[in-house]
């Protein structure tokens, strides 16, 4: 635990310069007033000392991660190691381990790890914690790197295509770096596509907004519906209008047509009804 | 990988002492049953299935030196 005392001319004043000293922010630490003091008379109010104690009340959150994630891995019979490391809210975990492959899928198992450590952090102190976990074997890969090359290549295949190229689903994290390199690239946008764990990047050519839009007058075709909802209503009148609108009746012709025409007297009661 | 589950499993919940964890042994499989109270069922199982996939994975990932594929049942 660390702790300083100082003065100053109110207690905000002292714990601000307090917490200066220390690096440290408001919700880390607990004050206490050590000394107040008034000095002179009547008039001098204002000159105030106050001393006051401000103390790390670190949450202890490398030594709760410790714990959890030494327990978890003392069950894994493959050999592995862990380090952690907190700088500010963020505990990293670094795996290694020899025989790493016996996990099929170790990026999953780190993630996994990271996940419930997170969780059960989280629960046991007051402050957000972020955990990530990894093993050293794949980060010295270069997995960054990997994913940056990647982006790369999705955008020199969109730019030369001049259509849009799908990645496959990461997670937000690797999205995040495919975004990121993708950034000051200036032949291409980016973006995010799909929901939960189908979630993907898209690369799309500069300029191919165009063909973005064409889309929407798709979601249009509910529009469509509101005629038919009218028509059963029109259709008693429609024997006098008829010659009046005779484009409309035409367009209300071809929709009913698919939909059965012989089915529409005893079926128009229904829409009347919900009305 | 009983303790493991079970020691997870109470660190997540709101109330631990309902925690019960069964270990059911096969030749190839090992079913591991958890039961935790009813209200704590959502965090066991997590947004979107998360926290319970996460613990399957972990699971399996000890089962694994074993040549055993762990089952983990959430009972309700």
């Amino acid at each position: 635990m660390r702790s300083v005392e100082v003065t100053g001319s109110s207690r905000v004043d002292a714990t601000k310069k307090g917490l200066k000293l220390l690096g440290a922010e408001i919700d880390e630490v607990k004050v206490e007033v050590v000394k107040e003091e008034r000095r002179g008379v009547f008039g001098w109010l204002g000159f105030k000392q106050v001393t006051v104690r401000v103390t790390i009340v670190e949450e202890n959150v490398l030594e709760m991660a410790a714990d959890v994630v030494k327990f978890i891995l003392s069950y894994i019979p493959v050999p592995v190691e862990s380090q952690l490391d907190v700088k500010k809210n963020v505990v990293t975990i670094k795996l290694e381990g020899g025989e790493i492959r016996k996990f099929q899928k170790k990026e999953d198992f780190a993630g996994a790890l990271e996940y419930v450590v997170e969780l059960l952090l989280n629960r046991r102190s007051r402050k957000a914690v972020r955990v990530k976990a990894s093993f050293a074997e794949a980060e010295a890969t270069g997995r960054e790197k990997k994913l940056a090359e990647t982006a790369r290549r999705a955008a020199d295949k969109a730019v030369g295509s001049g259509k849009p190229v799908e990645l496959q689903p990461m997670t937000s994290w690797e999205r995040r770096i495919v975004h990121l390199t993708l950034e000051p690239d200036g032949r291409v946008y980016t973006e995010s596509r799909g929901k939960g764990n189908k979630r993907r990047v898209v690369v799309y050519p500069k300029g191919y907004e165009k063909e973005k839009t064409e889309p929407k007058p798709e979601k249009k075709k509910p529009r469509r519906r509101r005629r038919p909802r009218k028509t059963p209503q029109e259709k008693a009148k429609r024997p006098e209008t008829k010659q009046e609108k005779p484009p409309e009746g035409r367009k209300r012709k071809r929709k009913r047509k698919p939909k059965g025409k012989p089915a529409r007297k005893p079926g128009g009661g229904e829409p009347k009804g919900n009305a | 990988m009983k303790d493991l589950i079970e020691y997870i499993a109470k660190h997540l919940v709101e109330n631990p002492d309902a925690v019960e964890v069964n270990e059911i042994e096969g030749e190839k499989t090992l079913i591991i049953e958890l039961g935790v109270a009813p209200e704590d069922i959502g965090r066991i199982i997590g947004k979107n299935g998360r926290t319970a996939r996460a613990l399957r994975t972990i699971l399996n990932a000890v089962a694994m030196k074993q040549d055993r594929r762990a089952v983990l049942e959430i009972l309700e």
